[in-house]
């Protein structure tokens, strides 16, 4: 047999979970048309007659189910993505891990889906960029032809055409600079913005007395750079988070219209991203309704009231949230066995009639199998040689139909033992070992490192560290008091240790959730924890006077703001994703072994955090204070703004660099990342790297345990 | 004692669907009727389950072997039939009567109280005439109302249940249509569930579901919870080679 595959690096078949969505880029012909075709048909009725359309009451959440695990759920929410592409404005949704703050968490996850770098436009554009531009168009379009132009008739087809193509008008690559000056000073005059919003709600858009507000903060997002704090703070208000006031004033809210509170409970920031989420559903009359994807579901079959919110949420998002398209991705005994029985029965009624997947028959599967040999320049002749017609008949001896990623483990295998060295191969094939823990578990790292999108602010995920992966380390007790912000509690008999989830930096909010700390650690053997990220904004600010010397009295007692870096967060995301894939049963490992594997690996997390308590707390050094960034916009109002700008996003390559990359993958097509780095001439480049490999058409990673592999794939 | 407890199984086996009374079972075995003791091995071998009895019909009281005795849900077959081929028109309960003439009575009534109770049949009335019957799938044939699937909830029509011979996709077909609306129209049923329903041996089931599988009319599934009790997994389908049992199955469209 051929030894044409011992010297790949990467195993073309071991690819076979869809760790997101938009990293889709094949699909097998034929394969789920028909769930795929359904969908499709139940998302067009969302977009049926002219924008603005009145708000369009939604469908019962589509319940997409799998007979068993690796059937293509996400693969499938992959297609959908690529087939609505821009008609649609999609929000993908990992579990949530707190019932309480589930719309929280939900609002969150679809912020950072909005402040992404669209698939569909320029890679400057964002989603948030495309419907806060969509949506301000038709508003000005409705304006005009309301009389807010002289001559209106004489502009009939110009106004229809900002109606159909408001990203050309309005959009980053070439904006209508006059266009976006008189909207900007429409919605700057107090009177002009009135009439604005009363126009939103004679189209019977209903945003709860914050028509203004919207309109403002969409504005302040489309029409200003990015990284500038206009930007920012429309971000953090469309979370719900309180705005300082001058932040507030850079959008031109008023004192009214800035609702986040600052010291609020749960239960009210609760309600508040609810709002929200309507408030952007509502808006979506206007330009392209929103498709909320629920993936990953098994999650919240482990705990019951974790399936119980999951019901009520899909239920709340059925009946308040008009224009929107909500996608549940199951698989079937997870869902009759794990969550069903834990859901309310009127909840139940919500979901669809069953969307079933097919498995892949014989005929598809050579294609797939072909189509990843191929991707990486192997000839037909050797393809042939891959796909032997009686081993193929033989993984349907069973049955007509598998599954996709029961198809590929197969192949990998064989593919393995096709590269075996041929004195090898006549001695008779080794029993398969399967991959160590932590060889699965070092590929899941380097997945999440693969994608810088995965590397945002997850509460959810440092919830479930503090919550399941720590429950009973070392004697713990893990309880959920009752406290406004520190919502998690490690609890000894002689000590404790409380967690707070905060992405925010609202200085008032800050210096309530230090009094908290500090009156929670008053006795003794007690902290108080929050973590933060690398893309969060450093807390405290450097212009917070008053709330930085609370927060250093709250240090001295006990709080401990906790700066992961990003090695850290890439290693607790991944652990999630592992668990997870666990309950799905994606792993050859069984939840309750990789959970006991994590709390070995996170062993040294634990009793760092656990023993932070005993510590003599150290006298606390502030940050050095940072250069101011210069400002950007050329606005007045933006060069008065306070220097606390957003976090640096990750930056990108030069078009040199690019072009290094480009040209170094065309002769490689396969290489160690490590390696591209040593073309480019700097190590420090690998995550503008990785952003560009998330964005190239042609480039692919291949992550492994050791390392990243870059592919270049012909078109 | 010159007979055994396998003497009288027997006999009753050989007696099948016509059963035998007290005194023609002692005949049999050379026993007298009054004898304590047959009594006393006709107590024991009902509550081990091996015959059934007495069932009153017309002026006996007979005994059956347990795989030939009267059951309910073999009378709510016949008289689903029964309705079924009448369609629209609807039928008396004298004339079911007739039809039904020499069955056990109580397990009749229960029938008719059990198909009603299932929404099954319908049972019309008015002051003078006694009931009037009709099946279901008349009615819903009549107002054009989809039945079956995920949007239809209610228990299904049940046929017999196939404990004698080979079994087929039709036999298993209402327990499947009934099991997937229990678990909220989705597909994937376990094969220990439908043992339950059969009462088959899970061979029989097995070279079933494997034979249609590879004719494609039925896929075969891995368990995907890992909270499946032991014995839901044991009833699954190992094959050499494969790592999981398939532990669930669906009945494909057009099957």
């Amino acid at each position: 047999m051929s030894s044409v595959f011992a010297p790949f690096p990467v195993n073309p078949f071991e690819a076979d979970v869809i760790r997101e969505p938009r990293e889709v880029t094949y699909s097998v012909p034929g394969l789920n048309d028909s769930p795929f075709n359904h969908l499709i048909s139940e998302f067009g009725q969302l977009t049926v007659g002219e924008l603005p359309r009145n708000p369009i009451p939604s469908p019962k959440a589509q319940l997409v189910v799998s007979p068993e695990a690796g059937y293509g759920k996400s693969h499938l929410l992959g297609r959908l993505f690529q087939a609505v592409g821009p008609r649609a404005t999609q929000i993908y949704l990992q579990p949530f891990q707190a019932p309480e703050r589930a719309w929280q968490s939900i609002l969150l996850a679809t912020v950072q889906e909005l402040d992404r770098p669209s698939q569909h436009e320029l890679w400057e554009e964002t989603q948030l960029d495309a419907f806060a531009m969509g949506v301000l168009a038709h508003i000005a379009a409705d304006f005009m032809v309301k009389g807010g132009v002289k001559d209106h008739d004489r502009l009939k087809r110009e106004i229809e055409h900002l109606r159909n193509h408001p990203l050309s008008f309005l959009g980053r690559d070439r904006p209508n600079r006059g266009l976006i000056d008189w909207l900007k000073a429409r919605i700057a005059s107090r009177s002009d913005l009135t009439k604005l919003a009363n126009l939103l709600k004679t189209g019977r858009i209903d945003l709860r007395g914050r028509e203004k507000a919207w309109l403002q903060v969409l504005a302040g997002y489309a029409f200003s750079e990015k990284d500038s704090v206009e930007r920012y703070a429309a971000l953090s208000w469309i979370r719900g988070d309180p705005l300082e006031s001058e932040e507030a004033a850079t959008l031109g809210l008023s004192a009214g219209d800035n609702d986040g509170g600052v010291d609020t409970t749960v239960s009210e920031i609760n309600a508040m991203s609810l709002r929200r989420l309507h408030g952007l559903c509502a808006l979506s009359s206007y330009y392209r309704p929103f498709l909320f994807c629920f993936d990953q579901t098994e999650v919240y079959g482990s705990e019951k009231g974790l399936a119980e919110a999951l019901g009520n949420c899909i239920s709340r998002m059925h009946a308040d949230l008009p224009n929107h398209l909500t996608i549940v991705t199951t698989n079937a005994t997870n869902w009759t066995v794990d969550i069903l029985p834990n859901m309310k029965r009127a909840d139940q009624a919500r979901f669809s009639d069953e969307i079933r997947l097919e498995g892949i028959e014989r005929g598809q599967s050579r294609t797939l199998l072909a189509k990843r040999l191929q991707d990486f320049r192997l000839d037909d002749v050797v393809v042939d040689q891959f796909i032997e017609p009686a081993w193929l008949q033989s993984l349907f001896k069973a049955q007509q139909s598998i599954g996709v990623r029961h198809l590929l483990t197969r192949a990998a295998a064989r593919f393995r033992e096709m590269g075996r060295p041929r004195a090898l191969l006549e001695r008779p094939e080794p029993p398969r070992s399967l991959p160590m823990m932590d060889e699965a578990f070092a590929v899941e790292v380097n997945k999440v490192r693969a994608k810088p999108a995965l590397h945002q602010y997850n509460q959810d995920c440092l919830m479930w560290f503090t919550q399941v992966l720590s429950d009973r380390f070392n004697g713990l007790m893990v309880k959920k008091p009752k406290n406004r912000y520190f919502s998690t509690q490690w609890e000894w008999k002689d000590r404790a240790v409380y967690f707070a989830f905060e992405g925010g930096d609202n200085n008032g909010r800050w210096r309530a959730m230090a009094k908290e700390a500090a009156e929670l650690a008053a006795g003794g053997r007690k902290c108080a924890i929050v973590f933060r990220t690398p893309d969060l904004k450093p807390v405290p600010g450097p212009r917070w006077a008053a709330a930085r010397q609370i927060i250093d009295q709250a240090r001295q007692k006990g709080l401990c703001i906790e700066q992961l870096s990003l090695d850290e967060v890439c290693d607790l995301h991944a652990a999630r994703e592992f668990y997870s894939n666990s309950l799905q049963g994606n792993l050859d490992f069984a939840p309750a072994d990789v959970l006991a594997w994590l709390k070995v690996h996170f062993h040294p997390w634990f009793e760092k955090y656990s023993s932070a308590s005993d510590q003599p707390i150290a006298e606390w050094q502030p940050e050095p204070p940072r250069p101011p960034k210069p400002p950007r916009s050329k606005s007045p109002i933006i060069s008065a703004a306070p220097q606390n700008a957003a976090p640096p996003t990750p930056t990108r390559l030069s078009e040199i660099q690019l072009r290094r990359v480009v040209d170094h993958m065309k002769k490689r097509l396969l290489d160690d990342i490590n390696e591209v780095l040593k073309a480019l001439g700097s190590p420090s480049l690998r995550e503008a790297l990785l952003v560009e490999v998330e964005k190239h058409p042609n480039l692919k990673a291949h992550p492994g345990p050791q390392t990243i592999y870059l592919q270049w794939r012909f078109a | 004692m010159a007979w055994s407890q396998e003497d009288i199984v027997r006999v009753l086996a050989r007696a099948g669907a016509k059963g035998l009374t007290t005194t023609a079972l002692a005949k049999a075995i050379s026993a007298p009727a009054t004898n304590r003791q047959l009594s006393s091995v006709i107590s024991e071998l009902k509550s081990r389950g091996a015959i059934r009895g007495p069932f009153r019909m017309g002026r006996l009281s007979l005994y059956f072997e347990t795989k030939s005795a009267p059951t309910r849900e073999h009378l709510e077959s016949r008289i689903e039939d029964l309705l079924r081929r009448a369609g629209t028109r609807v039928t008396t309960r004298s004339d079911l009567d007739k039809e039904m003439k020499g069955v056990v009575q109580s397990l009749y009534k229960d029938a008719i109280s059990a198909l009603k109770a299932e929404g099954k049949i319908v049972e019309l009335r008015n002051a003078r005439r006694s009931p009037l019957y009709v099946h279901r799938d008349a009615i819903v044939e009549q107002l054009r109302v989809e039945s079956g699937g995920g949007h239809d909830r209610r228990p299904l029509p049940l046929t017999q249940s196939p404990k004698t011979a080979s079994i087929s996709l039709d036999d298993i077909r209402p327990y499947y249509l009934s099991l997937k609306a229990e678990q909220g129209g989705i597909s994937a049923i376990t094969i220990y569930d439908m043992l339950k329903k059969l009462g088959v041996s899970k061979d029989k089931l097995h070279s079933l579901l494997l034979r249609e599988a590879q004719r494609g009319r039925v896929s075969l599934h891995a368990a995907s919870t890992v909270n499946f009790p032991r014995e839901v997994m044991e009833a699954g389908i190992k094959i050499e080679g494969e790592q999981q049992p398939y532990v669930t199955f669906i009945l494909r469209e057009g099957s």
